[in-house]
């Protein structure tokens, strides 16, 4: 009996976080491209360097981080890819999300700043969240200051 | 304070080196963002209160370095990198480092 009353309650968590988890996940896609169409002026690089032509009237330092969290059905998803092995889709699209939502914050920040261009980015990815599936992504990277004309 | 990661303001000059500075800080976060935590692992996405800590304990890991800047007499600090390490489950380091510079 109780071994059904635990089962029930772990399949009632798989549906909850396949249905719930599925509407937040699409939610927050539908604003990543919203907000990404916003600020797609801003230039982001990984490069150090400044083309030729251009002048710069300075720089300074802009970070976006987000740490995210999987859910059951993820969760549940991943363990069983684990016993036949192969890609993870579940952790996949999780973690294109954040570093997609932690790079929009720096962009949103350097653009705060008046800036258009967005060099030598960053990322870095940290398990310093809880004891459960999650990450942390945090981007960086140099804001350009345009000189003024 | 000028803070970038390039090796160079961008637009200006270098003028003197001051050397390494650096800032750490280690945060522990408390037991009731672990139980939203685990509340908002059955359906997904962001750790709002996660992200909270994490921004604000890396924002003072670079405000100690600035200081360390500023004790030098720098104006920019160029360069800088960032690691975040985990110590006993729980607990995370921020550390933020970078040349001290004048520049021009």
């Amino acid at each position: 009996m109780d071994a059904l009353i635990g089962l029930a309650i772990t399949l009632g968590l798989i549906t909850l976080g396949f249905f719930v988890g599925r509407v937040l996940e699409g939610r927050h896609l539908a604003e990543l491209d919203q907000r990404e169409a916003a600020a797609a002026s801003v230039v982001v690089v990984d490069v150090k360097t400044l083309p030729a032509a251009m002048e710069a009237a300075g720089g300074t330092l802009v970070m976006g981080e987000v740490v995210i969290a999987s859910d059951y059905f993820k969760t549940f998803a991943a363990s069983l890819r684990n016993i036949v092995g192969g890609e993870v889709k579940s952790y996949q699209t999780m973690l294109s999300r954040a570093r997609r939502e932690a790079r929009l914050r720096m962009v949103e920040q350097a653009r705060a700043l008046g800036s258009e261009l967005v060099v030598n980015v960053r990322f870095e990815w940290s398990a310093v969240g809880p004891q459960l599936p999650s990450a942390e992504i945090f981007c960086y990277g140099t804001a350009i200051l345009p000189a003024r004309v | 304070m000028i803070i970038v990661n390039t090796e160079t303001v961008p637009g200006k000059e270098t003028t003197a080196f001051h050397g390494l500075v650096q800032g750490n800080t280690i945060r522990a976060k408390h037991v009731g963002r672990d139980i939203g935590a685990a509340l908002k692992n059955l359906v997904g996405g962001e750790l709002k209160a996660y992200t909270e800590l994490l921004t604000e304990a890396r924002r003072d890991a670079v405000n100690r370095m600035i200081a360390q800047a500023e004790a030098l007499g720098a104006n920019a600090v160029v360069n800088v990198r960032f690691t975040t390490s985990s110590i006993a489950g729980g607990a995370a380091e921020l550390y933020a480092y970078g040349t001290a510079v004048t520049v021009a």
